[in-house]
């Protein structure tokens, strides 16, 4: 059994965690819909936008309503994806360490016990 | 038991069992320790201002915890197959391989199957006695040979190629002829079993689904608000994400292909027609998860708002059509938004408290900008497209069916569990298969799947013990309905045995008529009647006053206690071609659409009254009452006949009956004579004659039956009067006297009734007023007491 718990360790188990992180990280990745909000990146706010107009005046009032809805939807992106980005980072990081981690954690645990006796 | 062999010892079988050991709870007792240990650890540090021994210790077992806690639960609880082992082990699921031991018999593998879940599954929704059916399995390890051969066979239809316990548990109750055989006792067959294991296996695929991914916090940031939609509406995509999504299975799947495909593909707006209860609102659910998992192409991450029809139509007369122009452009404007229609008859005129907005959406669907989707009945798109052609037009159409008999089944099943999620109840699957059983005998106005899901919904308070079973199913349709689905009980049985004593109660002689009557409502509750015609049908002909109606109205009060348990129509009121109408009204209260009576009563007794003097058109309507047990209304709706005894009575012939009756002859040997002579002169068809279970001829009663008939009215004071403590009692002589007195060769014993009021009931009315009856008192009335007509004097 104890063969068996080492076979696992190093071997399933092992490959097991790098998958999981891998679809941790693609899982945040996802949570803040990085894919969408590139090819919305310059789209208006929630379609915040003026109606056609036909005077001059409402056309350039038009237009500069619509840049600024388009100018707060890309700035709310941009944050969003540096946001998705930093904690993606983190996530992986996390994660990498963990795999790095991961056949050290055995020796670990048996050298901090062993360090209680020994000096 | 050639390639079957279990090897208990293999490591495999060691790992599962140490899992089973340490289970859920020893894992998240490991993981509490490691954490605990290691935030210690951390303080000991502080504490400490640097590592001590006890720090060692902490952090070391901290490590050691974990690592169990993450080896028990990725590795001991699933313990995968091995691919190089060829024991028949390696195709059982780590759960059942755990709980198995030797040696491995049919009693013992039982155990094992019956302690895992997915075997309980199994025998919860049969209501198996686990014991019970543990003693009747054998103990003999070859007799497992056919038993893992029935699993290899049941696994076939599975997503996931090994053996759980819920198959092993169904392959031993099929491999048990001594089991089988008990399960028959309690009307459980081999394919209920095998049905319960396909439910248990959707449901096990359906939890093994991957959780589809609905888009992000992003996802709508490029879409339009929608506050007016929200409040008017409901969001039914976010209903989906929130968890609140539609059934696991659903019949009619190529219909969500065909509403997405025409969506996405150029039509602006779908109509999809289908009977009350198809499932047209669990397609349109369906739709909205696939769309919201960006499924389909050029609808990702769609939305679909279904409108509030209540909330919208309550609104200010004349602003409707305002605030659905709102809705409307709000929908375009968001550019993500489907609309749905549920009921959309409301929106078009029809029904109760509709209104008429086809003007305000007609040039909205012709613009096409407007994605909509808008569920009608069959009649109800007849209807628009008879008042609208262009708004019916401008919508691509999908039919949709009732699904098959073992489609229905399961998403009825897959429902049951919708339903025990909200109830906390467990439904057993002989509830689910009497819903699917009466539902379609007494609910023919609904289509499948909605009518037996109902059915079901409706039983939840009649669930005892919180197990909702065949009784709360039949119990729920007793209630609403007032039929009597279920085994009659001791009392209700006796009466039935006894019911033709309990008519002769209120009815002299006619026994032919009686015994038939009778027998036709024991069939009806024994549950042998042809569930697709009426539960019986008879015509009676006779002279008038010789009882036809009292029978009908004896059996009623017989069985029913209640003479008021009786559809009674004088179809001399419907000589009319457009009478037809008036009989199959299918709204408002008519006392005389036979249709809204039957649906208030489907469990009793029809009388229609003189029926040679209906219309033609209604005694082809007979027809198909007779032949198909139904009617259907204006609105396309059928009504069941199918709980209901038709009773139709006629004068025809009478005469005739009479002038035999008088000769002497008996009524057997001019029966037919006398029914061929009705056909030939025109008054039946003789399709119609054949339709019925029985053509029963009354005859005139005789002087003695007379005499009878007046001593059962005379009861019938007496009942009258037993609030006041007094009796009234008639001397032979003034019995024989009324008898003859109130017997008329054209109404037969019809006058008698009223000449005991003017005679009988007058005289102990002048006498009670007169002080002469005091509580207690017997009133012997002779002849001379009463007022008789000359012709008896």
């Amino acid at each position: 059994m104890i063969l068996e718990f080492w076979t696992w360790w190093y071997g399933v188990g092992w490959s097991e965690v790098a998958t999981r992180v891998s679809a941790r990280v693609a899982g945040v990745w996802q949570l803040f819909s990085v894919g969408i909000l590139f090819r919305t990146l310059f789209y208006p706010w929630k379609r915040i936008v003026s109606p056609p107009a036909k005077s001059f005046d409402a056309i350039m009032r038009g237009m500069l309503d619509n840049a600024v809805s388009r100018f707060v939807g890309l700035w709310v992106r941009v944050f969003a994806i540096i946001a998705a980005v930093f904690i993606t980072a983190l996530t992986a990081i996390f994660g990498v360490l963990l795999i790095i981690l991961w056949p050290v954690l055995p020796a670990l645990g048996l050298f901090l016990l062993v360090k209680v006796v020994l000096p | 038991m050639n390639g079957y062999e279990i090897h208990l010892d293999s490591l495999r079988a060691k790992r599962a069992r140490l899992g089973r050991k340490i289970g859920q709870g020893g894992i998240g007792l490991l993981w509490i320790v490691g954490m605990s240990l290691a935030i210690g650890g951390g303080y000991l540090y502080f504490y400490d201002n640097g590592p001590s021994r006890l720090f060692y210790l902490a952090e070391g077992f901290a490590i050691w915890s974990i690592i169990s806690a993450l080896w028990a639960r990725y590795d001991l609880l699933v313990s995968k197959p091995s691919k190089k082992a060829p024991t028949f082990d390696n195709h059982l699921t780590t759960d059942l391989l755990s709980s198995l031991k030797a040696p491995i018999t049919p009693k013992s593998a039982w155990q094992a199957a019956t302690k895992a879940k997915e075997g309980r599954f199994i025998t919860n929704r049969l209501m198996l006695p686990v014991e019970e059916i543990g003693n009747m399995l054998g103990d003999q390890e070859a007799d497992m040979g056919g038993v893992w051969s029935l699993c290899e066979k049941l696994r076939e239809g599975q997503t996931d190629p090994l053996i759980n316990a819920g198959t092993l548990a169904t392959a031993l109750l099929l491999t048990s002829e001594s089991v089988k055989a008990n399960m028959n006792r309690i009307n459980l067959q081999p394919e209920d079993v095998e049905e319960v294991h396909g439910w248990l296996n959707r449901l096990l695929d359906y939890f093994a689904r991957p959780k589809p991914y609905f888009g992000g916090v992003g996802r709508d940031w490029a879409m339009g608000f929608t506050p007016n939609l929200e409040h008017f509406g409901q969001n039914l995509s976010s209903n989906i994400q929130a968890g609140r999504g539609h059934f696991h299975f659903l019949a009619n799947l190529g219909v969500v292909d065909s509403l997405a495909h025409n969506l996405s593909q150029g039509a602006s707006s779908v109509a999809i027609v289908g009977p009350t209860g198809v499932g047209k609102t669990e397609l349109v659910n369906a739709l909205a998860e696939r769309l919201l998992s960006g499924q389909e192409k050029g609808l990702e991450h769609y939305q679909v708002h279904s409108l509030n029809a209540s909330l919208i139509l309550s609104h200010e007369q004349g602003s409707k059509e305002k605030l659905l122009l709102t809705l409307f452009s709000e929908a375009i404007q968001a550019g993500n938004i489907i609309l749905f229609l549920d009921e959309a008859q409301l929106f078009f005129g029809n029904g109760l408290g509709a209104i008429d907005l086809s003007q305000v959406l007609l040039p909205v669907l012709q613009s096409r900008r407007l994605k909509l989707i808008a569920a009608f009945t069959p009649n109800d798109f007849q209807r628009l497209k008879v008042a609208n052609e262009a708004l019916a037009n401008s919508m691509a159409v999908i039919n949709i069916n009732e699904p098959s008999a073992e489609d229905t089944r399961k998403v009825v099943e897959d429902a049951a569990l919708t339903l025990e999620a909200r109830t906390g109840l467990l439904i057993t699957y002989e509830a689910i298969r009497e819903a699917y059983r009466l539902s379609a005998q007494y609910l023919s106005d609904q289509a499948f799947p909605g009518k037996a899901i109902n059915l079901l919904d409706q039983a939840v308070p009649y669930a005892t013990n919180k197990v909702l079973t065949d009784d709360s199913v039949q119990m729920a349709i007793e209630k609403t309905m007032g039929v009597k689905p279920g085994k009659a009980n001791a009392q209700e049985a006796d009466v039935l045995l006894n019911l033709e004593n309990k008519i002769h109660e209120r009815m002299i002689n006619q026994t032919q008529a009686v015994n038939a009557v009778a027998a036709a409502l024991r069939r009806v509750r024994a549950g042998v009647t042809n569930p697709n015609r009426p539960a019986g049908s008879f015509l009676f002909l006779g002279p008038t006053g010789v009882g036809k109606t009292e029978l009908a109205r004896s059996l009623a009060n017989a069985y029913f206690g209640d003479s008021t348990r009786m559809i009674r129509l004088d179809m001399s009121e419907y000589q009319r071609p457009d009478d037809v109408a008036r009989l199959l009204e299918d709204g408002g209260d008519s006392a005389q659409s036979l249709i809204m009576s039957i649906r208030k009563q489907p469990f009793s007794v029809v009388l229609l009254d003189e029926i040679e003097k209906a219309h033609p058109n209604i005694l082809n309507l007979m027809l198909q009452l007779l032949d198909e047990g139904q009617l259907t209304d204006a609105g396309g709706r059928a009504a069941s006949f199918k709980s209901a005894i038709i009773i139709t009575t006629s004068n025809a012939g009478s005469a005739d009956i009479i002038a035999r009756i008088t000769a002497g002859e008996s009524m057997s040997s001019f029966e037919r004579p006398l029914i061929d002579k009705l056909i030939q002169s025109g008054q039946f068809r003789p399709e119609l004659i054949n339709r019925f279970d029985d053509v029963v001829l009354f005859r005139p009663l005789n002087q003695a039956e007379l005499t009878q008939v007046a001593k059962l009215m005379i009861g019938e004071v007496n009942k009258n009067l037993s609030h006041q403590n007094i009796t009234v009692s008639l001397t032979d002589e003034a019995l024989n006297k009324i008898a003859a007195a109130g017997y008329d060769p054209q109404f037969g014993a019809r006058p008698m009734r009223h000449l005991i009021q003017r005679t009988v009931e007058d005289v102990i009315a002048t006498k009670i007023l007169r002080g002469e009856a005091s509580p207690g008192s017997t009133i012997v009335l002779d002849v001379n007491d009463m007022h008789l007509p000359n012709k008896e004097g």
